[in-house]
């Protein structure tokens, strides 16, 4: 029943993303990486940890064994292709469950400190305050030392890394919203706490989240990364980015190529995030409209 | 039996600067299907004294009161509850500026809903018929295509009218207008002072209309309280206190009105009260309005004036209380 309105504000609001160049092409080269990601069993020629005896560190488009590798092999003879593909998968899980753990934790947090104010406010803010006064990559890692390295462990470390950007920028959306006639008169109609946050003042506080989880999902990425590199991210058969970053070192003079591609793909990936995310809030922030 | 009785309101503002009365010490009530004007200038505590009504006092503020009943049911000592059951459904209030006081992310029909259901006791069968039929009822044509739309695709005027169907959907027994028509241009001021006029009459219920200008009172209400600094100055019928103020400060807003001014032959300058509404934290001595005050004499500057029967009405002015008494 709502569809005139939806789709014409749907609509106005494609056609401006359209018109932004860079987002355009940073939303292309993410729909690419998700459609790899999604179809890896089937564009991957081979699955990421079979290992081809004696095949290593071949150059590209070279042929072993009746095996054809386009970009070579790595150092234990696994094809890097292949592993590449299964790595986007891994880097952007790593990125959507993490901006959907921080974002979730992190917005709840946000939403009650801006709506009650007073001690709740205080008390989750100093929290905020703590995590924020870390350096984001070096509180993982203390996360991670006390719960090991592991998968589930760094999107879990991360996660809390990125809690306090949703935090602070819930909390000051809800501030601006929560004066408004609209959130009292819904008082004045006797709505209740649990209702004012969730249905009055939430929907109104999105946007700039929404920008905010495009970016989350960049730092996610490259905060995974860099633990990765230092061995406290995915353990070693995992086909992660970081993690084939720094197996590849020892070798970045013999075979560079091992330590190129998958710092290649980090950089796009998190360029493609950013370049979007700020296209995204050009397009939300009608201040910024042309 | 009053509908609403108020004795001895306080409101309390704690700031920096120490505990502020914006309300300070008022009685007033409220017969089924009246209609009481609160005027005065900006600051006066006007709206707060209706926020007190509702519980809907900004945070590091507190209430005082002798008595504060509702159709006999007692509010200073009513469980939250009980006040969240009787605001927005027996009580209801319209605000000053209807564009921010619809949720941006909502359809009007969304938001007419909530009002419907809490009326009929949850009930979701039907609302949409009844969402059209209110929006008949407050003049707004092609109801079935507004429900869908949402607030900032309709007109000032239009969003006030929604609000209105808001505030009726309830059938309250009190409607709090908080100066319903500042925000809108001034032919839509008179649509919606109409309106409110006519749905008032016709559902019997009682209001509460706030203005800063008195001139609109003297069309809609049955009673006037004129109000400065927090303190009720003069208070009496609507017929009483326009056409024969006898307090300096109603004489001064009469005089203020451009309606009046036009009647005079030299235009000069439109003629002002000089001075502001005292600053709460430093409250001049004696009467409230005696800096400003015309008429005022020694004693205005001493002596707090006590609210008075005087003539029909209620006033606390020094002018209508010869000091006779205590002359000993």
């Amino acid at each position: 029943m709502n569809d005139t309105t939806e789709t014409s504000s749907l609509k106005e609001f494609s056609l401006q993303f359209i018109h932004h160049k860079g987002a355009l092409l940073g939303f292309i080269i993410i729909a690419f990486f998700m459609l790899v990601a999604l179809c890896a069993n089937l564009l991957a020629p081979y699955a990421s940890d079979t290992i081809f005896q004696n095949a290593f560190r071949l150059p590209p488009f070279s042929e072993y064994t009746h095996n054809y590798f386009i970009l070579g092999t790595d150092d234990v003879g696994r094809d890097l292709l292949s592993r590449l593909i299964y790595g986007s998968r891994i880097s952007l899980g790593i990125g959507f469950f993490t901006v959907v753990l921080s974002l979730s934790i992190g917005g709840i947090l946000g939403l009650a400190a801006g709506y009650f104010g007073g001690s709740i406010d205080s008390l989750i803010m100093r929290i905020n305050d703590i995590i924020m006064a870390l350096p984001s990559v070096l509180f993982a890692i203390v996360i991670i030392s006390v719960l090991g390295p592991s998968l589930a462990n760094t999107i879990i470390a991360v996660s809390v890394a990125e809690l306090p950007h949703f935090m602070r920028l819930m909390r000051a959306q809800v501030m601006a919203e929560k004066n408004k006639n609209y959130v009292i008169i819904s008082r004045t109609m006797g709505a209740s706490h649990l209702r004012q946050m969730f249905t009055t003042i939430l929907p109104n506080c999105l946007a700039p989240i929404i920008v905010q989880s495009a970016l989350g999902f960049s730092d996610a990425i490259l905060c995974a990364a860099a633990l990765g590199f230092l061995g406290l991210g995915a353990e070693p058969p995992i086909p992660e980015w970081g993690t084939m970053l720094s197996d590849a070192r020892p070798f970045i003079e013999s075979s560079p190529i091992l330590v190129t591609l998958p710092g290649l793909c980090i950089f796009i990936t998190v360029l493609a995030f950013n370049i979007f995310g700020d296209g995204l809030r050009d397009t939300f922030d009608p201040k910024l409209k042309r | 039996m009053p509908l609403l009785e108020v004795k001895n309101l306080t409101v309390r503002i704690e700031t920096l600067k120490g505990s502020l009365s914006a309300v300070d010490n008022i009685s007033f009530s409220l017969t089924e299907g009246e209609v009481l004007g609160i005027v005065g200038e900006s600051g006066c505590g006007k709206s707060m004294a209706s926020y007190a009504l509702l519980d809907l006092l900004p945070p590091f503020s507190s209430l005082e009161a002798q008595q504060l009943s509702f159709l006999n049911r007692d509010l200073l000592h009513a469980s939250h509850r009980e006040k969240r059951n009787l605001r927005g459904k027996d009580i209801t209030m319209i605000f000053q500026d209807p564009m921010t006081s619809l949720n941006p992310s909502f359809t009007i029909g969304f938001q007419l809903r909530e009002s419907i259901m809490r009326a009929e006791h949850n009930k979701k069968k039907g609302w949409r018929k009844r969402a059209i039929e209110l929006l008949k009822h407050v003049g707004i044509s092609e109801a079935h295509e507004r429900l869908d739309s949402y607030p900032h695709e309709l007109s000032g005027g239009m969003c006030q009218r929604i609000m209105i169907a808001m505030a009726i959907a309830t059938r309250p027994q009190l409607l709090i207008a908080d100066e319903p028509t500042t925000a809108l241009d001034v032919t839509i001021q008179a649509q919606i002072l109409k309106l409110l006029q006519s749905l008032q009459k016709e559902f019997g219920m009682a209001m509460i209309l706030i203005s800063h200008n008195i001139g609109l009172l003297a069309h809609m209400a049955n009673r006037v309280m004129v109000m400065y600094a927090g303190q009720i100055m003069e208070m009496g019928k609507t017929e009483d206190i326009i056409l024969r103020p006898e307090h300096p400060y109603t004489q001064a807003l009469l005089a203020a009105l451009p309606e009046n001014y036009s009647n005079t032959k030299h235009r000069t300058e439109l003629p002002s009260i000089p001075g502001l509404v005292p600053d709460l934290a430093h409250r001049p001595t004696g009467c409230q309005f005696h800096p400003r005050c015309k008429e005022k004499f020694d004693r205005c500057e001493k002596e707090l004036p006590e609210l008075k029967e005087h003539n029909k009405r209620k006033i606390a002015c020094h002018l209508y209380d010869p000091p006779s008494t205590k002359l000993t």
